[in-house]
């Protein structure tokens, strides 16, 4: 797409494992991402299929003695950030990049007031006495909506969706310029679900920051992002700008969870799946990743292992069978 | 932002009187355990004697009286007096100086010790804790009370190495306590995203781990002030630890054993106050212990 200089963020041939009890589990095999200032990129796909992974290898947060970044690089400006020191990397985590986490029930310290664990990530970043920490602290609090009066209070004494407002305040404390959200509203309800997410692109918009979504939620997807990428696997499946894939689906995963969707308008009694489960990961299927559920898949796809090709401009599909697979589905209809 | 007024009344109605934290919340239920605070009263009233006995010991704790030896308790000598004439009561009030002091240092100094060892143990894990677990295990693999024994012989006898011998000997509990608290966290979400933020691994142990997993260290220390005053006594009976004149309520028991048939409130006295504190101390851990568990909220 465009050379590593003037993307803001480029992941190249990502690999990550871990290792487990001996077995190698393939998290992320091969993921190839670009990302512009101000855009947003969401990640779609099933649980396991080494979404969080991903996000959690650009942070370099991966836990050290079960997971390890086997190639690849991840460029912030054409810096690696796979090749900085850990000392770097600390001024990188919480400054540039920062992360809102799935769970905020589990995302707080339990013993620290909320808001000096807002003033902590002020601190840590930036030559600032306690009392200018603790003025930025609150004036972000009251960004997310939580008055100032609350500063001293414990995560315990907060809702589940007050909780996340901290958690994104805590993101957000830095003005960074990459925002990972790993599915931020998963533990919340539909309507403080609607809340935080109208908060954070709120805040994305009005700083032009970068973000990476996390999530199995296509409605937040076609609400909120740019460019999409399905994973499946650990490898790309499809991907490209928002218009183009939700227009026209183009691998049958993507139609699978396209059909998955609930439609409002049609009277069906269930909904369709895509049968079978993900394949477990410490033995992936040999060719195409998918072949085991697709039901257009033939002899070829056992074998021989698809690449992301570009069907479209901006559009890029895993599939050999792509285009006649989409008369097929015409055919039938 | 559309958002914001929403967000404004999400937060208001929660008005707080008085932020509470996890901590305090176990004090309050702390508090309210009675036996806990029976058991921390003995606990200070013995310490204040033992602070104050310079004041209140109607004689000098080496004060010898040899017309008056081997008097009953009275008015004149509330515990009697000894084979020397010294009043039992005064050595009691000063007793408790050292053996309280010794109780509370030695602990403190094995749980400083034994902090470091174990957060370093159950942060890193992996091939360092296994080396660490695996020396700790030679230490405890000794019965605590031979081991305690040998190093105080090999150190010789005084009231600092008597507090170093007993610190040794109670580091791998404090340690094995703190590592499988922090082996049980280590994995919480609010471990990563501390390290997200930008923490060091420093900050990361000192502002979120070590806070998180103190309460059952807490107990631990509880409870082994206790054990370290029995231990400190039963050093001084076999003739280590903290020697005559010094008047240590182990070695007064040991120092009075020849008297027992005849005088036995010379083994009362001092065997009831080393009593007392023990329950004490006892009660008053195994209130904290449930106060600090989240599972017998009211």
């Amino acid at each position: 797409m465009a050379d590593t200089k003037n993307t803001f963020l480029e992941v190249k041939d990502l690999v990550v494992q871990y290792t487990s009890a001996g077995e190698v589990i393939h998290a992320v095999n091969g993921i190839s991402l670009q990302l512009e200032r101000g855009q947003t990129l969401a990640l779609v796909g099933e649980t396991g299929a080494g979404k969080t992974t991903i996000g959690k290898s650009i942070m370099r947060i991966l836990p050290d003695r079960s997971a390890s970044i086997k190639s690849g690089s991840i460029f912030l400006e054409g810096q690696d950030l796979l090749q900085l020191s850990e000392i770097d990397m600390r001024k990188v985590r919480g400054a540039r990049i920062s992360m809102v986490f799935q769970d905020p029930m589990t995302a707080l310290n339990p013993t620290m007031k909320i808001g000096n664990q807002i003033s902590e990530v002020i601190k840590i970043h930036n030559e600032v006495s306690k009392a200018e920490a603790k003025k930025q602290a609150i004036s972000i609090l009251e960004l997310v909506g939580i008055t100032a009066e609350r500063y001293d209070a414990y995560p315990h004494q907060f809702s589940g969706g007050m909780k996340q407002r901290v958690i994104v305040a805590m993101a957000l404390a830095c003005s960074p310029e990459l925002l990972l959200a790993d599915e931020p509203t998963t533990a919340l309800d539909v309507t403080i679900q609607a809340q935080i997410l109208e908060m954070i692109y709120a805040l994305r918009d009005k700083s032009k920051m970068a973000m990476i979504l996390i999530t199995h939620d296509l409605g937040i997807v076609a609400q909120a992002a740019d460019t999409l990428a399905v994973i499946y696997a650990g490898e790309i499946l499809e991907y490209g700008t928002k218009e183009a894939i939700f227009k026209d689906p183009s691998h049958p995963y993507t139609m699978g969870l396209f059909k998955a969707i609930p439609n409002l308008t049609s009277d069906s009694r269930r909904l369709a799946n895509i049968e079978g489960l993900p394949p477990d990961p410490t033995v992936l299927p040999a060719g195409c990743c998918f072949h085991p559920r697709c039901p257009y898949a033939q002899e070829e796809c056992r074998s021989i292992k698809p690449e992301l090709e570009v069907i479209s401009p901006g559009h890029d599909c895993r599939c050999t069978r792509s285009s006649e697979i989409k008369q097929e589905v015409a055919n039938v209809f | 932002m559309a958002d914001k007024n929403a967000a404004a009344t999400v937060a208001a109605p929660v008005k707080t009187s008085k932020t509470q934290s996890e901590l305090g919340a176990a004090m309050a239920r702390l508090r309210k355990n009675k036996s806990a605070m029976i058991g921390l009263g003995l606990f200070l009233f013995l310490a204040l004697l033992a602070i104050l006995a310079p004041y209140i010991s109607p004689y000098g704790y080496a004060t010898m009286n040899p017309a008056e030896k081997f008097q009953l308790p009275s008015v004149r000598h509330w515990f009697g007096t000894d084979e020397y004439g010294r009043d039992v009561f005064s050595r009691i009030l000063y007793g408790g100086r050292y053996s309280l002091s010794v109780g509370l240092l030695a602990t403190a100094f094995a749980m400083c010790v034994g902090v470091i060892i174990g957060a370093t143990a159950g942060y890193y894990g992996g091939q360092i804790d296994n080396i660490i677990m695996r020396f700790l295990d030679i230490f405890q693999a000794i019965p605590m009370m031979l081991l305690t024994i040998v190093i105080s012989a090999a150190l010789g006898s005084g009231f600092d190495k008597t507090i170093f011998a007993l610190a040794i000997s109670h580091v791998p509990d404090f340690a094995r306590t703190l590592r499988a608290s922090i082996m049980s966290m280590r994995d919480m979400e609010y471990i990563e995203a501390a390290e997200a933020i930008g923490c060091g691994t420093f900050r990361q142990i000192v502002k979120y781990i070590l806070p998180n997993s103190f309460a059952p260290l807490l107990v631990t220390a509880t409870m082994n002030v206790a054990n370290t005053v029995l231990l400190t006594a039963s050093l001084s009976y076999i003739g280590l630890g903290i020697q005559p004149p010094t008047p240590e309520w182990g070695a007064m028991l040991s120092a009075a054993k020849g008297f027992i048939r005849n005088y036995p409130y010379l083994l009362i006295f001092p065997g009831l106050f080393i009593a007392t504190t023990v329950l004490g101390l006892n009660m008053f851990g195994d209130g904290l212990r449930d106060a600090l568990d989240p599972r017998l909220k009211d």
